[in-house]
């Protein structure tokens, strides 16, 4: 098993009231697979890639990423962990308003060990016109593919999306999704994307249903359908 | 508006860093704004109720015949005048430490000794006692600080003219009881005297039953309603016109009867006597030619009676004919009869403290509306930040139907409370800590007491004043915009700034050079403007600050080297003996490699009214003074030759009268007689002020020869700075007295000592200011680009490569702020010195290298510092959460 998530618990103190936000969450994913997790808003989607992705720590339970225990990780090692084998894409995108399109790829490859070249990725996410252009000039769509570019630039074990749809209309969406599973597929990334529309759920080889901070469900498609084929 | 003012006092609880950053600067403007003119208005308190309570005089007369008994009657009649003192003097020399000094003893009548509140100029008693009888004296307290005369101590005074002292006062020895002060010597000067090298050292009080003839030297005078008014205001010299005006016309009417009196008449019944001898002489000229007829008929005794009675009536007639011309000369040597009458403004203390608290007023226009303006920086930022960060805030207000004005109100109060606390801070530690510091350098030249501290709501309100407009234009300024926004487009996340390329990236060969890092770097100094504006300003006030603390010890400290090294070619000074023939002795020792005749005399000179003294320099040979002091222009460091045409003058005395090259000045050759001359070189010089003329020169002026009595010394270099040496030389007949050069000190070093507590002031708020702007800039920094800081955690940047990423454009700006300070520095120092400057000292405009080297890192460690701290609080941010919501 890459990825294994075992009874992980996190609630958030607010004043004198606790607030659980996941209560004993378990599911594995496999290398090379596409999976997603489903839910709706407050499920604790966000939270387990969190701590999937080492911003967070979990409270209780077991996180175990390709051999290494990531809950028992010492701050350093969890910095480690996020610059060596992550991928981070948000929902609004996060680049950096001061730096070009390729800069912004830059600012992640100057950091990681073994990075791909960035003007390559750029080309890859289809770009490489746009290498000079500021954040600022640059489309919804594009900016979020800037943002896949980068991510993938640091050569990660581990790509994970939080609705990296949600801020982007039909067609962008479905053009996000597509460059997602390419990725996954031509890459052998293992690749896992949040989202709260049902809809995107036949394109994953794994679907993990959440609910109140509990995995309800997850199902597994023999034949994931190619993401333009998908409609909503 | 209950809600708004709440949420007020809610942010401030949540911005304490912020809140603390305004108020920290205000507090540090106001301190200078209050501290700066308050010190000068304390000053003034200070020396007004001091010169009131020792009944300091309005009006000093003097004459240049003296005053009689009836003179001063006549002035006590005088309507509007209060209180009259008349005063006996002599000046006599006095052997002290070896060293010939001249000194003044003023006899009071002795029932106004104890505590008669009519003396004019009282002395207050500081040591000991006063006198009890004839033979003791109290001691002006420079006699015992300078010259260290003890209670207990005989002096013996000699005479420094031809007339012996004897003539003058009855004792001329005596034994000193106490010391005093007097208010009409405020500062160290003590003026001329016409013995002696002319200077003044200090002065003795004691019985005026010394003095032998009823004749006063000097006339003090208060007048009726000057109690109330302030010395310092230009109320006080219109109150005193009339009373001048009447005293002129006293003096006009007094001498004009002396002149009727003992010149006038005098010379008639001379004349009267002259024309009655001449008579005489010429009838018994006739007689002894009728008689020479009848001699035929007398006998030989006869004949030799005749012949004696003859010639005893000639020689009578010869010797009244002797007296008269004796009685003519008598006559001449009366000069023309005078009164002079003086106010404050010719009373060199006076006149020197005034100057003082002018120039500390004069400091407080240049520190604290620079701190000021930095203040306006600092709040412009932070309301701006607060503003931008809280659009949504000020939307759903809007929303909600809150006016305009309502909602602007949470921000003005947020920097109207921060701008009053910091107003009351600052007031309080101008108005009590910063007038002693500033006061102390002063406090050792002049003789007032203690300080006392007032509360002065007027500049204190000002102060608060300015620093509202400087806080609170700026906080409108920063929130007008997003007022002026709709509740719908501020309740959108602000478009944050787009990026752009810097004018650098077009240079592609400089650009291609740098690292990624700093590429990002520069582009994020280029693309926030005003925090660039902001910190190169703070840290530059920050730099400038301390180069102007270090620099003002170099400047005072380098007085004695510039002067005494550089400008000074000799070593020491001999004084000889009265005896001594300057043409006959030659000083010939071991030690002494070379030396110059001089004559040295302290003289007054003026031009456009003003007067000063001086010394006044006149070398036995012209041609060679150039070896022993080097006279040249300070900025050409062109020589200046003393020749026969003119004079040269030192460049201080030449800014303080308005002289140029080639002016001419008037200089006082009797106490009543001036005459005018050229100045032909203005020289660099930083002690003192001194004239310079040849032989002929002063031959011309003052109608005889110079004496040189002085030695310009050069001293080899094994001997230099020997105290047993200078008592060796000593010991000799013809040397009255020695001193090395750099021995005759005292005020320099005294200035130096209470220096420091300025040099810590200044270095304290230079840091306190680095912080401020550094801490806050920092702090706005990091909040504005919290999320790109969130972005690069999740990168997996290392907190030390976060740290870096902010920090390196801090270290840059602070880099860049520094150096421009420095510069800011130097003008800064230049400012201040010619502010500040004594009327008797240039201070040299020198700042070391390793007062740059310090002021450099004083800065970078405070910037270090604050770097340091801001570090923890980069680690604290929380990546999940400053990611979670769009702002
Ligand atoms: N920082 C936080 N403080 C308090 N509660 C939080 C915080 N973050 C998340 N929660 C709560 O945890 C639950 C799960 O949140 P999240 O994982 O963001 O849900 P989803 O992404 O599925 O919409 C929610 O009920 C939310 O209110
Ligand atoms: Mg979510």
């Amino acid at each position: 098993m890459f990825i294994s998530v075992e009874n992980i618990k996190k609630s958030y103190q607010i004043g004198e009231v606790e607030i659980p936000a996941l209560s004993g969450a378990t599911f594995s994913v496999e290398k090379g697979e596409f999976a997603v997790i489903v839910g709706p808003s407050g499920a604790g989607k966000s939270t387990v890639l969190n701590i999937l992705g080492g911003m967070d720590r979990c409270d209780e339970g077991q996180l175990i990423v390709d051999g290494e225990q990531i809950h028992a990780c010492s701050e350093k090692e969890l910095i480690r962990y996020r610059r060596e084998d992550i991928g981070f894409v948000f929902q609004f995108y996060n680049l950096v308003q001061n730096l070009t399109a390729l800069e912004n790829i830059e600012l992640a490859t100057e950091i990681c060990q073994n990075p791909l070249d960035a003007s390559t990725i750029l080309a890859q996410v289809g770009l490489e016109k746009r290498k000079d252009n500021f954040p600022a000039q640059l489309s919804g769509g594009e900016q979020q593919r800037i943002a896949i570019a980068r991510a993938l630039a640091k050569n990660p074990k581990l790509l994970l999306c939080d609705e990296p749809t949600g801020a982007l209309d039909y067609e962008t969406g479905k053009m996000i999704l597509k460059l997602l599973q390419d990725t996954c597929r031509k890459e052998k990334m293992t690749v896992i994307v949040i989202t709260h529309n049902y809809a995107i759920t036949p394109m994953a080889d794994k679907v993990i249903k959440m609910k109140n901070g509990r995995v309800e469900e997850i199902l597994e498609n023999s034949e994931p359908l190619s993401a333009e084929r998908i409609e909503w | 508006m209950k809600a708004i003012r709440k949420d007020t006092f809610r942010e401030i609880k949540g911005t304490l860093g912020r809140f603390f950053s305004i108020m920290l600067l205000i507090m540090l403007g106001v301190a200078f704004f209050v501290g700066l003119r308050v010190t000068s208005i304390d000053m003034q308190h200070t020396a007004d109720s001091y010169l009131s309570d020792t009944n300091f005089m309005d009006f000093r007369l003097i004459s240049t015949v003296g005053f009689q008994a009836e003179d001063i009657q006549a002035v006590k009649d005088l309507e509007s005048i209060k209180q009259v003192t008349a005063i006996k003097q002599i000046d006599a020399k006095l052997k002290l430490s070896q060293q010939d000094v001249v000194v003044r003893l003023f006899g009071l009548p002795q029932t106004n000794y104890t505590v008669d509140k009519n003396v004019v100029n009282q002395p207050v008693l500081l040591e000991g006692r006063m006198p009890k009888n004839e033979n003791e004296v109290v001691v002006d307290i420079r006699g015992k600080n300078i010259f260290h005369v003890q209670i207990g101590d005989t002096l013996h005074l000699k005479s420094g003219t031809e007339e012996k002292l004897t003539e003058k006062i009855s004792k001329t020895q005596f034994q000193v009881v106490g010391f005093i002060k007097r208010p009409d010597y405020l500062s160290l000067e003590r003026g001329t005297s016409t013995i002696g090298n002319g200077k003044l050292e200090f002065f003795l009080l004691g019985y005026d039953t010394l003095f032998q003839d009823e004749i006063w030297h000097e006339i003090y005078v208060t007048v009726q309603p000057t109690d109330q008014i302030s010395r310092f205001s230009p109320d006080y010299e219109e109150a005193l016109a009339p009373s001048e005006k009447l005293l002129q016309q006293l003096g006009e009417t007094r001498a004009a009867i002396f002149k009727q009196e003992n010149i006038i008449e005098v010379r008639e019944k001379l004349a009267e006597q002259k024309a009655h001898l001449a008579s005489a002489e010429k009838n018994m000229l006739e007689q002894s030619s009728l008689t020479s007829e009848a001699t035929a008929f007398m006998s030989d005794e006869q004949l030799k009676a005749i012949q004696a009675q003859k010639e005893q009536a000639l020689s009578e007639i010869e010797k009244g004919k002797h007296e008269i011309a004796n009685a003519y000369q008598q006559l001449a040597k009366i000069p023309e009869p005078e009164w002079l009458v003086l106010n404050q403004q010719q009373n060199a203390g006076f006149v020197e403290f005034q100057d003082s608290t002018k120039s500390i007023e004069g400091l407080s226009a240049v520190f604290p509306v620079f701190l000021f303006l930095v203040a306006a920086l600092v709040c412009l930022t932070t309301m701006a930040r607060m503003v931008g960060e809280q659009r949504s805030y000020i939307g759903t207000l809007k929303a909600l139907g809150y006016g305009k004005f309502s909602i602007a109100m949470k921000y003005i109060t947020y920097s109207i409370s921060a701008t009053l606390i910091g107003s009351v801070f600052g007031s309080l530690i101008g108005t009590y800590l910063l007038p002693e510091a500033v006061y102390t350098p002063y406090q050792n030249m002049f003789s007032t007491p203690e300080l006392q501290l007032k509360f002065d709501w007027f500049n204190v309100l000002f102060a608060v004043f300015l620093a509202l407009i400087f806080t609170v234009i700026p906080t409108i300024f920063s929130c007008v915009k997003e007022l002026k926004e709709n509740a719908a487009s501020l309740l959108r996340p602000k478009v944050p700034p787009p990026g752009r390329k810097i004018l650098m990236e077009r240079l592609p060969f400089i650009w291609r050079r740098f690292s990624f890092i700093y590429k990002v770097t520069f582009r994020n100094i280029f693309r926030y403007k005003r925090r660039l504006m902001m910190t190169v300003f703070g840290i530059s006030g920050c730099t400038a600050l301390l180069v102007l603390g270090f620099g003002l010890k170099d400047s005072i400290g380098s007085i004695i080297i510039e002067q005494y090294d550089r400008l000074y070619q000799y070593q020491m000074t001999i004084s000889l003996t009265e005896h001594v023939n300057s043409d006959e002795f030659q000083l010939k020792e071991p030690g002494i490699e070379d030396a110059l005749y001089v004559s040295e005399q302290s003289v007054d000179i003026s031009s456009d009214g003003m007067t000063k003294s001086l010394v006044m320099t006149v070398p036995k040979q012209s041609e060679r003074l150039q070896d022993y002091i080097l006279l040249q222009n300070r900025k050409s460091k062109k020589l200046l030759p003393l020749t026969d045409e003119g004079v040269i003058l030192t460049e201080k005395m030449a800014n303080i009268l308005g002289i140029k090259q080639g002016d001419s000045i008037s200089l006082q050759i009797t106490e009543t007689k001036t005459k005018v001359v050229k100045v032909t070189g203005i020289a660099e010089n930083y002690f003192y002020h001194h004239l310079y003329m040849t032989p002929n020169v002063y031959k011309e002026l003052f109608e005889i020869d110079p004496v040189y009595s002085t030695l310009l010394v050069k001293v080899s270099e094994e001997k230099r700075n020997d105290s047993a040496y200078v008592q060796e030389l000593t010991q000799k007949d013809e040397i009255a007295s020695c001193a090395f050069l750099s021995s005759s000190n005292e005020t320099m070093d005294q200035l130096m000592k209470s220096l420091n507590s300025v040099v810590w002031i200044l270095i304290f708020s230079a840091g306190l200011l680095a912080f401020i702007v550094l801490y806050n800039l920092t702090n706005v920094n990091i909040s504005e680009r919290v999320r790109e800081i969130a972005t690069i955690k999740v990168l997996g940047f290392y907190h030390s490569e976060v740290g870096k990423y902010i920090f390196r454009e801090n270290i840059i700006l602070t880099v860049l702020g520094t150096i421009f300070g420095l510069f800011l520095g130097i003008l800064l120092h230049n400012y201040t010195l010619s502010a500040t400057e004594m009327d008797y000292t240039m201070f040299p405009r020198i700042i070391q290298n390793i007062s740059y080297v310090y002021a450099t890192v004083l800065t970078l460690g405070f910037s270090f510092l604050v770097n340091f701290v801001m570090y923890f609080k980069l680690k604290r941010i929380h990546m999940v959460e400053s990611l979670k919501s769009v702002e």
